[in-house]
């Protein structure tokens, strides 16, 4: 098992982010990434948004294989919720 | 280097936006020029390769669309009102009984469908495109106005 710190010490290998959107009535969403090695992965929630403006939905996130990310959450008829995230890999070390 | 996609579901809707290290070759992944979020959501039209807003959800009828007060209710029936009013029959007594002691009919109940049939067979100015009529005319803002001050806003 890899240390939190033991990634964040190591030489970043490469970067990644995106923006999610979920439309109701869909609470999940599979984001196709390039393939990662997910025990020197950090995968972050920047944070939730949605296009009215209104308060912003919570969602969570997980890497849930080497090349997909997988967002849960909800949203509102009508009302997508986008979710962005960022995820960095780091060289094993 | 970079590579920027957008990942659309079954429908088209484009339900990613993704700036990738590496490239990624799959059907649902469209390669974007540049890293361009207003994406998100928007439907892929494959065949000219364009992206375009999503048709607008159209609001979810209020739940009083078919509710319907008492008093505009038996005013549509027009000319036939006073023979029903004043039907001797003891089933249009009855229904009309039934209905007036509710706070309003629902015009998508099926009872009151029935009710209306029932009606017809004993006033045959109630036709059946009366009943018709009576059942499927959207409800006016002023023929549900007391229950909606009253119940619902």
């Amino acid at each position: 098992m890899i240390s939190f710190a033991g990634q964040r010490g190591g030489t970043i290998k490469s970067i990644q982010r995106g923006v999610a959107t979920l439309t109701h009535p869909a609470t999940s969403v599979t984001v196709t990434i390039t393939s990662v090695d997910p025990a020197y992965t950090e995968l972050r929630l920047l944070g939730t948004s949605v296009s009215s403006g209104s308060t912003a939905l919570p969602a969570r996130i997980r890497l849930a294989s080497a090349t997909t990310i997988v967002v849960d959450g909800v949203s509102l008829t009508g009302i997508p919720t986008s979710i962005s995230w960022e995820l960095t890999e780091y060289y094993p070390t | 280097m970079i590579h920027y996609y957008a990942q659309i579901d079954a429908t088209g809707r484009v339900i990613a936006v993704s700036q990738l290290s590496a490239p990624v070759g799959a059907p649902d992944m469209i390669a974007l020029p540049e890293y361009d979020t207003s994406l998100a959501g928007k439907l892929y039209d494959a065949q000219t390769g364009l992206f375009a807003a999503p048709p607008a959800v159209p609001e979810p009828a209020p739940a009083w669309a078919w509710l319907i007060d008492i008093g505009p209710f038996f005013d549509r029936f027009g000319s036939a009102k006073m023979a029903v009013l004043t039907s001797a029959d003891s089933g249009v007594k009855a229904i009309l009984a039934d209905l007036q002691v509710r706070k309003w009919i629902d015009l998508q109940r099926a009872d009151v469908a029935t009710g209306l049939q029932y009606v017809g067979t004993v006033v045959p100015a109630v036709t059946a495109e009366l009943q018709q009529a009576i059942l499927t005319t959207p409800v006016e803002p002023e023929e549900h106005l007391a229950l909606r001050k009253l119940y619902f806003v």
